[in-house]
Formats: C-alpha cells, sequence, structure tokens
C-alpha cells in the first residue's frame, strides 16, 4: 500500500473526490472569453491576460447617484470624510484619483490568497474609463502584475472599499512574490502602489461613522443599498468568487458565471465611485450655509465635522434639529467647550425643560451646576440646580434603599457635589465675616 | 558544612530514612572555568556587563560568542543556570548593534519563556534594538509596528506557523535581512511537537532563501544523547555542539528513595504520592524551600491538598502548577517563587523548562519522571552556583520505577536518551507541504528537506488544492491551511472548563482535546486548585466541560479496549524464539467505563459507564509474536493472563530506552492474531502516523525483553505486583519462565551463529 493511500483510507476532511482535473481550458477558452466580454487578450512570450474596457458615458447614473457628480466634489468635505487626506492639490484631484477593486481566490489573506480580476477607474474629462485585467492563467501573474501596476502612479488618490486592509495587502503580496520589489520613493525604478506622495481613501471607514448605527453591517452590499440606492440584477454572491476561478482553471466552470464575475466587479468599482460622490455630498451639505442638511442621521455628521474642527458647521447641523435631546446635549458640550457658557447653559436648560427622562433631567442639571461652579463662579446657581437633580431623584424615589441602587452612582455624584457646594458657601460666609 | 548539608546528615543517621535510600551519591562542587570578556564586544555590551558586575565569562560563553560571529550554527547543551542565554544573547545583540540592516527571531516553546526572556533582553537596555514579542497577546496595533520595524521577534513556533510564515510578504522587512534564529529549549521539540518544527524551519528557510538570506541557527537545550542530530533534524543544518560547561556548581545530593513494602505477598509499596509528601514536608517544615514534581495534573492537585492540609501554618505558601491554570495565576506563582514567598511548589513538568524561579534547596521527584534527560532537568531546578542541593526521586510501584530503584546506575551513569522525531510522518507532512506551498509555490522536484513530495504534490492537485501549470504547484485553495493544524497534538485547540455551581459560570482551567475522553467524561471527578469538581456536561462542538463543585470521596480513571489490523509490514526480524515487525496498523479504541478510587487508601469503590464513539488512528507499531509451544499446556485463561502480564510488561519497560511518556505507547495484545496466527503483541506510538517511537521501539525490542526478563527476576512480589507483570488476572510465574525462554532461546542461537 502506498503510503497516500493509507493517508487517503484513515483520513477523513478532504470531502472532494480525488481524480485528475480536466485541463479542457485552451487558447479557445480564453478567446471566447475576451469576446463575449468585448475585451482583447493580451500576450507576451506564453503569459496571457485579458483586457476589457469600459467607457462610461459621463451621463450615467448608478443606483440614485448621478456619476456625474464626481467632476464636481471639493477638497474640504474630503479632509472631512478622510482625515489626513491634504496632500493633493485641487487641479490635480480628480484626474489622479483611481478606483480599484479585486476579486481572489479566498478572503483569509495571506500569501496563499492571490487576485485574478481587478477593475480600476480614471476620471476623464469627457467620460469616465474602467479597465479590467484578468489573470488567464496562474503562470501569467508577472505580466498581470505589470500592467496592474503601470495604473498605479506615483501621485495618484487611491480610492477602495476596505482596501486598506485588504485588497492593498493581497496586490502587495503579489508583488512581493513575484520578486517585484515595492517602493514608496516615487522617483525610484521600483513600482509604487502606495508611494510617500500617493493618497489612499478607504470609503469603508468613512461610512461607518456617517452611518453609525443605522444600516445592519457595513459590507458594500449593504452601503450600496441603503445610501446609493444601487440594486443589482442577477449578480453572483461574493462567496461563490472563488470556486467560480478555480473551476475555471480546471475547465469546468460555465463561461456565463464567469463573466457574471466580470459584471460583478465592475458594479463595484462603479459603486465606488457613487459612494465617495455621496459622502462627499452628504458632508458638503453639512458645511455649506445656503442649504438644508442631507443626512441621514446629523448626529453622525456633526460628530464628524467637529472631528475635523469645523465647529460652527456642526452647530448649524445640529440646529437644524433643535428639538432632538441628543444634538442639544452635543449642542451644550461644543458651547461649553468654546467657552460660549452662556449659549451652553441655554442648551442644558432646553433639555431640561423638555425631558421627561429622570436621568437625562439629572445630567443637565448638572452640567448646568458644573458650569456654575467652575466655569462663572456661582456657588448659589449652581447648588439650586443640584438640589433641583436631588430633589427629582427623591420624588421619584430614588433615594429609598429599595430603588436607591438602580442609580447608586448618579445619587452619590450629586449627594457629593451638594455637599462640597455647602461647604464652599459656608467657607465663603465665614470669609465675609471675618472680613 | 553549610545547613542543608547538616540536615542530610541528619536524615542520614534516621533510620526510619535511611533504610529506604537505595542510593545515595554526591557530586562535588565544581568550580568555575573562566575566559576574559572578548575585547572586540561591542562597547555597549561591555557596558552593561561592568553594569552587573559580570568581569569576565564562563568558558563555554565565549566559546559560543567566538563560534557565532564566525557564522557557525551551535547548538548548547550546558546544564540549568549556566548562563545559556547570555552565551547567544552577546553575539546576537553584537551583530545587530553593529550591522542595522540585521534581524534576529527568538522562538520559545511557551509564552511564559517568552516573557522571562524578554524581561531578560531589555536589561540590556539598548537604544535601538527594537524588540517585540509576537505572539497570541500581542495587541494588533502592536504587531504592525513589530513587522515594520522590529528587529529582534520573540515569539513561538505557534505564531510562526499560523501568523508570520503564512503572511510573509508582510514580514519583508524582517526576511530580508534575517541573520539568526535561536531555538531555546530544543530538547522540547520533539514527537509530534518536533516534527512539527521541523517543517516549520524548513519553511522559514525556504521564505528566508526567498528574500535572500541564510540565517544562522543557535539552540539551547537540556542534555540529550543526541543534541546534534535533532538539531540536524530539525533545521537541516549541522552545528558546532558546545556541552562542557564552565560554570560552577555547587555540592549536589541525589537520592533514591524506595518507600517500604506494605504488603509483601502483593508486592505493594507505599504509595509515591503519600511518601512524597512526607518527605516534601520534613523539608518544608525545617525552611528550605522545595519543589514536588509529579507526574500527572491529578496527582499534582492531590499533593498540593496533602501538604497544605498537613502544613495549615505554611499553607499560605505552598502552591501548585501545571498547565490548565491561567496565564496570571502562573505569572503570580513564578514571581512569588523567584521573592521567596513560595516555599513549596507542587508542579507538572511544566516547571522543567528554564522559567527563571530562583533558587530551590530541594527537588523531589515523585516517580521516576520518565526519561533520564528530564531527571537531570528536574534535579536541576534546585541548586544555584555554590550553594550545596538535593535531588530526591521517590519510586513509585510502576514497572520502571522499581527497575530504577533496583539499578541506580541506570540513572547515574547511563546517557540520556535521544530526542526522537519523524518529519516524514505521513500526515504532518501533508499538512505541513499545503503550508508551505501556501506560502510560496512549489516547483516540480524542488528539495523539501530529506522528504521527497512528489507523490504528495500529485494527490494535492487531485483533491484541488493545488494547481499545476507549467512545472509549478500553486496554492488554488480558499482556505488558510496553517489554521487548521495543530502543531502540538493530534487535535485541534484546547477544551475550557466551566464551573457552573450555584449558576454561577467561571472559567476555571482548559484541557487538551485528547486528554478529555479520558479525563473529563461525564461523571468523572476533576480536581483543580485542590477544588474537587464533578462534570456534568461535555459539548464536543463548542469544545467545553460544564462542571460543579462536588464533595465526593474518590477520584475517577478512564478503562479503554483497543482492537488493531495490521495494514502493513515495513521491517520483519524473525528470531527462533519470537518474531517481530515494524508495521503500519489501524487502532481502534473505546473507553468505556471507568473506576472510582477512593482518596487516601486509594481503593476501588466502584464503577461508571462511559458512552463515547469508538477513535481510530492508523499508526505504527512494533509487533512480536511468539511460537505456540511456548504456551503448550496452558489452560485459554492461563494463555491470556500471561500474554496480558508480558505485554503489560513490556510497555512499563519500553521507556526505558526511548525518551517519551509512556501514556505515548499503546499496548494491546491477541491470543491468535488474525493474519500472523500466533499469540502477538503490539506496541505502538499512539500518535497518526508515528512519531519514531514504534521505530525506535523496534531496534531496542531485545534490550527491552532482557529488562522485562531482569523486573520480574528481582521483583519482591510474590505473584506479581504493579511493579512487575501487574496485578490480577496477570500471571508472575508464567511470565518469568516465558521470558526466560524466550531470551535464552535467542542467546543460544545467537551464540551458536
Amino acid at each position: 500500500m502506498k503510503r497516500i493511500d493509507i493517508f487517503e483510507r484513515t483520513r477523513a476532511g478532504f470531502d472532494r473526490e480525488r481524480g485528475r482535473p480536466q485541463k479542457a481550458f485552451t487558447a479557445g477558452l480564453i478567446q471566447l472569453l475576451a469576446e463575449k466580454l468585448g475585451g482583447k487578450i493580451v500576450t507576451e512570450g506564453s503569459s496571457k491576460i485579458v483586457k476589457v474596457q469600459h467607457n462610461i458615458n459621463k451621463g450615467y447614473t448608478h443606483g440614485k447617484i448621478p456619476l456625474e457628480g464626481i467632476y464636481t466634489i471639493s477638497e474640504p468635505p474630503l479632509k472631512v470624510l478622510f482625515p489626513g487626506f491634504d496632500k493633493m492639490m485641487r487641479h490635480e484631484l480628480i484626474q489622479n484619483l483611481l478606483f480599484f477593486d479585486i476579486e481572489t481566490t479566498g478572503l483569509s489573506g495571506g500569501a496563499g490568497t492571490n487576485f485574478f480580476l481587478i477593475g480600476m477607474l480614471k476620471v476623464e474629462k469627457e467620460k469616465l474609463v474602467l479597465t479590467q485585467y484578468f489573470l488567464a492563467n496562474l503562470s501569467s501573474e508577472p505580466l498581470f502584475l505589470k500592467h496592474v501596476g503601470d495604473h498605479f502612479k506615483p501621485n495618484a488618490v487611491l480610492v477602495s472599499y476596505n482596501g486598506k486592509s485588504f485588497d492593498m495587502n493581497v496586490i502587495k503580496s503579489r508583488f512581493i512574490l513575484n520578486g517585484m520589489r515595492l517602493g514608496e520613493n516615487p522617483c525610484s525604478e521600483n513600482i509604487h502602489l502606495e508611494s510617500a506622495q500617493s493618497v489612499h481613501i478607504d470609503l469603508l471607514y468613512p461610512s461607518r461613522r456617517l452611518w453609525r448605527g443605522m444600516f445592519e453591517d457595513f459590507s458594500l452590499g449593504t452601503v450600496e443599498k441603503q445610501a446609493c440606492g444601487v440594486r443589482r440584477k442577477k449578480d453572483i454572491p461574493g462567496y461563490r468568487i472563488p470556486e467560480v476561478y478555480s473551476g475555471y482553471l480546471r475547465g469546468i466552470t460555465d463561461l456565463e458565471e464567469l463573466c457574471m464575475v466580470f459584471v460583478h466587479n465592475k458594479n463595484d468599482v462603479l459603486s465606488l465611485l457613487a459612494l465617495l460622490i455621496k459622502q462627499v455630498q452628504t458632508v458638503q451639505s453639512g458645511m455649506s450655509k445656503h442649504s438644508g442638511v442631507d443626512s441621514f442621521n446629523h448626529l453622525c455628521l456633526s460628530d464628524m465635522l467637529l472631528r475635523s474642527d469645523h465647529i460652527n458647521e456642526a452647530k448649524r447641523v445640529l440646529g437644524f434639529h433643535g428639538e432632538d435631546v441628543e444634538a442639544l446635549k452635543r449642542l451644550g458640550a461644543f458651547s461649553k467647550r468654546e467657552g460660549s457658557f452662556d449659549e451652553a447653559l441655554g442648551y442644558f436648560r432646553r433639555i431640561a425643560e423638555r425631558t421627561k427622562e429622570l436621568e437625562l433631567y439629572v445630567f443637565s442639571c448638572t452640567e448646568i451646576a458644573k458650569i456654575y461652579e467652575h466655569k462663572l463662579y456661582d456657588l448659589t446657581a449652581a447648588l439650586t440646580y443640584t438640589q433641583k437633580a436631588e430633589e427629582r431623584l427623591r420624588r421619584s424615589g430614588y433615594l429609598y434603599p429599595e430603588k436607591r441602587y438602580l442609580l447608586n452612582g448618579e445619587i452619590k455624584a450629586v449627594e457629593k457635589r451638594r455637599n462640597r457646594l455647602l461647604q464652599k458657601l459656608q467657607e465663603k460666609r465665614m470669609r465675609g465675616v471675618s472680613q | 558544612m553549610g545547613e542543608l548539608e547538616g540536615f542530610l546528615e541528619t536524615l542520614k543517621n534516621d533510620e526510619s530514612f535511611s533504610q529506604h535510600v537505595t542510593y545515595w551519591g554526591v557530586r562535588k562542587k565544581a568550580t568555575a572555568v573562566y575566559s576574559s570578556i572578548p575585547s572586540d564586544l561591542h562597547p555597549k555590551l561591555k557596558e552593561y556587563l561592568a553594569k552587573t558586575g559580570i568581569n569576565r565569562l564562563y568558558n563555554h560563553q565565549a566559546d559560543a560568542y567566538s563560534s557565532i560571529l564566525s557564522g557557525k550554527d551551535v547548538v548548547i547543551t550546558t546544564p540549568t543556570a549556566s548562563g545559556k542565554s547570555l552565551a547567544y544573547d552577546l553575539p546576537v545583540l553584537d551583530t545587530l548593534l553593529r550591522e542595522p540592516d540585521y534581524k534576529a527571531l527568538y522562538l520559545f516553546p511557551t509564552k511564559a519563556l517568552s516573557q522571562d526572556q524578554v524581561k531578560m533582553l531589555e536589561n540590556f537596555d539598548l537604544e535601538n534594538l527594537r524588540l517585540y514579542i509576537y505572539d497570541g497577546d500581542t495587541p494588533s496595533s502592536i504587531r504592525q509596528a513589530a513587522r515594520k520595524n522590529g528587529r529582534l521577534i520573540v515569539t513561538n513556533p505557534d505564531m510562526l506557523h499560523t501568523g508570520i510564515l503564512p503572511n510573509h510578504p508582510k514580514w519583508v522587512k524582517i526576511f530580508d535581512g534575517l541573520k539568526y534564529v535561536i531555538l531555546d529549549e530544543l530538547h522540547t521539540y520533539r514527537g509530534i511537537f518536533g516534527s512539527h518544527l521541523a517543517h516549520i524551519m524548513r519553511r522559514l528557510r525556504r521564505i528566508a532563501g526567498f528574500y535572500n538570506s541564510d540565517p544562522i541557527f543557535i539552540a539551547s537545550s537540556a542534555t540529550i544523547a543526541n543534541p546534534d542530530e535533532l538539531f540536524l533534524r530539525i533545521t537541516g543544518k549541522s552545528p558546532k555542539l558546545i556541552k562542557v560547561s564552565g560554570a560552577p556548581t555547587g555540592e549536589k545530593h541525589y537520592i533514591i528513595y524506595n518507600p517500604p513494602l506494605v504488603n509483601r505477598v502483593q508486592g505493594i509499596r507505599r504509595g509515591v504520592v503519600l511518601e512524597s509528601c512526607r518527605v516534601a514536608q520534613r523539608f518544608i517544615e525545617n525552611g528550605y524551600a522545595t519543589i514536588v514534581f509529579a507526574r500527572s495534573r491529578l496527582n499534582t492537585e492531590v499533593i498540593l491538598s496533602y501538604l497544605k492540609e498537613r502544613m495549615p501554618r505554611q499553607k499560605d505558601a505552598i502552591e501548585g502548577y501545571r498547565g490548565g491554570y491561567l496565564p496570571n495565576e502562573r505569572r503570580a506563582i513564578e514571581k512569588g517563587l523567584r521573592d521567596g514567598r513560595i516555599r513549596g511548589i507542587v508542579s507538572t513538568n511544566a516547571l522543567e523548562l528554564g522559567i527563571d524561579i530562583g533558587s530551590l534547596d530541594v527537588s523531589i521527584m515523585a516517580g521516576y519522571p520518565g526519561t533520564v534527560s528530564s531527571f537531570h532537568q528536574q534535579a536541576g531546578r534546585s541548586g544555584r552556583k555554590d550553594r550545596a542541593s538535593v535531588a530526591i526521586l521517590i519510586a513509585s510501584n510502576s514497572a520502571i520505577d522499581q527497575y530504577i530503584a533496583m539499578h541506580p546506575e541506570y540513572l547515574i551513569e547511563r546517557s540520556p536518551e535521544s530526542a526522537l522525531i519523524n518529519p516524514s510522518n505521513i500526515y504532518i507532512l501533508v499538512d505541513q507541504i499545503k503550508c508551505a506551498a501556501f506560502e510560496i509555490p512549489f516547483k516540480q522536484g524542488e528539495e523539501y528537506g530529506a522528504d521527497d513530495t512528489s507523490d504528495i504534490l500529485d494527490y494535492l492537485e487531485e483533491k484541488q488544492v493545488l494547481h499545476h501549470e507549467e512545472g509549478v504547484f500553486h496554492w488554488q485553495d480558499r482556505s488558510y491551511p496553517a489554521e487548521n493544524i495543530s502543531i502540538r497534538s493530534a487535535d485541534v485547540g484546547n477544551f475550557v472548563i466551566i464551573d457552573r455551581t450555584r449558576g454561577e459560570r467561571r472559567v476555571i482551567g482548559e484541557m487538551d482535546r485528547a486528554s478529555v475522553p479520558v479525563l473529563l467524561f461525564e461523571n468523572a471527578i476533576y480536581i483543580h486548585g485542590s477544588e474537587q469538581y464533578t462534570v456534568t456536561e461535555v459539548d464536543w462542538d463548542k469544545q467545553q466541560v460544564w462542571v460543579e463543585r462536588s464533595s465526593a470521596n474518590y477520584y475517577t480513571d478512564a478503562e479503554t479496549k483497543t482492537d488493531i489490523k495490521l495494514l502493513e509490514r515495513n521491517i520483519e526480524d524473525n528470531l527462533p524464539s519470537y518474531r517481530s515487525m515494524l508495521a503500519d496498523v489501524l487502532v481502534r479504541t473505546v473507553a468505556f467505563k471507568y473506576k472510582k478510587i477512593k482518596f487516601g487508601t486509594h481503593e476501588n469503590v466502584g464503577f461508571g459507564e462511559i458512552s463515547l464513539p469508538a477513535t481510530e488512528i492508523h499508526t505504527r507499531s512494533l509487533v512480536l509474536s511468539f511460537e505456540e509451544e511456548l504456551f503448550q499446556g496452558l489452560r485459554r485463561d492461563q494463555s491470556e493472563g500471561l500474554l496480558l502480564s508480558v505485554a503489560n510488561l513490556l510497555r512499563n519497560i519500553s521507556p526505558l530506552y526511548i525518551m517519551t511518556d509512556i501514556r505515548d505507547i499503546g499496548v494491546a495484545e491477541n491470543l491468535k492474531q488474525q493474519v500472523i496466527g500466533l499469540p502477538t503483541i503490539f506496541l505502538y506510538d499512539r500518535y497518526p502516523g508515528g512519531v519514531g517511537l514504534a521505530d525506535r521501539l523496534f531496534e531496542v525490542k531485545h534490550e527491552i525483553l532482557a529488562s522485562s526478563l531482569q523486573r520480574v527476576e528481582e521483583c519482591g512480589c510474590k505473584q506479581g505486583c504493579p511493579s512487575c507483570v501487574g496485578p490480577e488476572r496477570y500471571n508472575k510465574d508464567l511470565a518469568l519462565k516465558f521470558l526466560k525462554n524466550v531470551i535464552e532461546k535467542s542467546i543460544s542461537i545467537a551464540e551458536a551463529e
């Protein structure tokens, strides 16, 4: 018995049947594929790749997003969306954008995961040009990568979805594994997928921040549907893509199915474009003085604006939602941080007046007391608001042992504040007497 | 004469102790052999040595320094506490300080050792060393920094296997200038773990070669017979061996203690557990820091609770230590040992490795640790530099312990065993080739260690895991192979033990999958931290074991049944009295019941059922078949008893000749083996595919038979006991006659030839 047969007999774990794969695929199959897709075969020596180029009318609408919007994106919202985005000059921005997305043989990453299809989109003056490269067989990888690498210019602005942690790592790995050194210095001879001058913006992160808590997940499929209204017809699910390619290599995949992978990839890239436009517009609406706010979630948007030091804009966004308690809380906090204490007091008082919730009432009274005590040095007013909070707690029965434990932390804080204020007032009176 | 020497003198004069001592030897203190600090050592390192009061090196350290810097691969096997780490740290750090592009990779078999070593490396206080621990506990932000900036990476084989090698393109910066790979505690890489490690090193060298690096390998090891061979098999390179230590050692007493017979007829001696407690108690009460090595997790707990109970005033200064304790519990105990708070520690062999636990006075082994090498490691846990220390082996009732008690020279004079690995194990080979192919495609006919890979590559292509194109096998599967391959045992993943007494849910420990069916079956008693629990439920899918606190007065022990089928004969060797064969076999095992054994008296107080499906493994076995004439005139039950006795004895004696735990060797017997048609005994390797144990058993089969005969002849019992052929159905007289026949016949034939 051969050792491998003993192995086969005693080791479960392989669910696939043994048997030589039929290596039916021939030059003919690739030819057929290229024709079906309207692409062409690029050869060099025995290497073969398929290149498909799509010219997309700039008036095209993807989902509910007119892609023309890309020509009018401006830098300020980009800076809000992508912290650290400050390297590009305005006039170069649009022409340097490179949207890309890859299809891989597995999702685990690591040296054994490769990509066999990439879609890359450039914005030209009159049209959008989407180029797809397909790895026709594994030995052609160097040629494939050479063509891919040509699209990554040293001053590019790369746009991807989750590309920072996935796509880019896979691409870099493949270059390294094929002995093609990657450099960061744009002047060097090396290929620079990401040079010191290039920027990579990953739409996943701003999606999470802009639409926090609103979508069930942040896969591109969900976000494109919810944010851009994209509905895909007859799409191949992402998890099936590795097996389609694997089948293709063994000559057992339906050509139709493989073509669907190309369509899937093309739609992914177009969604990147739509999504960037949508994100920019959302932020822009928050920054512009003259428009209404176009936002699913003004709190997320204001947070983002605030984080990029657009305080007035953030306030304005929240101002549109002046009845919202969460908005008032944020406005109060902004104002306090800015030193506009009267304004801050106004916001917190509005909460105290409006809210029926005990905890929120205690919170706003406490905030008011803090401002009076520490900023305006009005101890009597601070005491008044602390006592208001305490009174409400008492009326709601939370000072009885049976209920106290539910809000123990809050109650202790209020009592501590009250005692401290009383003592400070006492001291002040004593000083007054002795003087 | 120091304090301890005085106390030992008292013991010597105490009849109740000394009459049971079968050996008392003293190794004289040895003075240090020094070399001067190399003049070319980097000034920063000179500064460090000066600061720590080191003004010269031990001979072996200086030797290692110059050998490593001259580009040699080196393995150092000087004893515990001889400054092995410094021996390789100096040349490695020297190189890193001078050559900014060079990197080093330190591998430790456990996370605890990594932590320990990093503390030492940090003491050098070198700027730009850029030292990172990279293991399962490293946060992801640090991981990125380690890949980008690291120059000295401290990790373990598991992380290298699942995290680093499969992602080598992310580690370009490390592999680009990889100059040194350090393997600490090389001797722990044997059996399954060692066989996997040999592949991990092949993969490492394959990847390093891809980036044009060819690292130097440096290893340290406990004393084993074949450190250089093991090094060669693991790294593929021949090392220079540095074994003569220049470090001083204090006087050391070696005592072998055989507990008194309590039942002469049945040959039963006082139990090793209780006897070890008594001896340990004497030392601890007199203020000597003592470590007790138990042979199992269970014994660790039993001894611990006895000691705590007997010394209530010192109970907080006595702790247990074993696998299954959580990491922070362990760190606290290690610290307690170093700062002297803990005066007594009961441990499995987990503390055999070089974790710094300060200096202890007494090392007590509750039973022979299984290998000569382990014996010296455990004995070496007591004693530092010029202080006297003592190592005491308390013999158990087992055949091997009794053999040693009566032949102390075996232990004291005999050289330690060879560490065995088998990288060609087909299961390991297939798994590891998948990992290697994932990392870099295989070229047709590519050299891969000493193994031919062509049939496996073809097989993996047939299975559509690899894709063959133009002479290259590319990985073409969506999985991440390293993730599903456990390099330490046959199974994947540990089981978590959860206490749900009174509705709480508290994780109290872990257990490897292989041990669960025999230790944590439903209704089993599990002891942890001297608390006692009953297993209420085992969830095989979620790998969880639920337990509840219990107050039963017994512990449990599983019994198993085994059937064996011959698959293929590899080598045969036929003598007139017996035939032997090295074969591939299929072993089917089922655990079917368990015994309840009372604490204290160790009597059997009942049985319970275990309902678990049988497991089947393919492995290698030594097969011994005997002529039927040897059984002539015996009733069937007598023949059965005889074969069982001999099988039991052979298994018990075999660890004398191979470096392994007795639990790694399985035994089965069959009065009329179907294919061979003769009474047959199988001694098989319990790891699927075998890790080299059966091959070695085949080589030393005659020595095993001879030592087994010797054991039966010398045993003081009347009708057989656990120290020779075993109790009950076993038959001592018949076994004695049988073995005599077998040995004499083959000797007379050998002489005639």
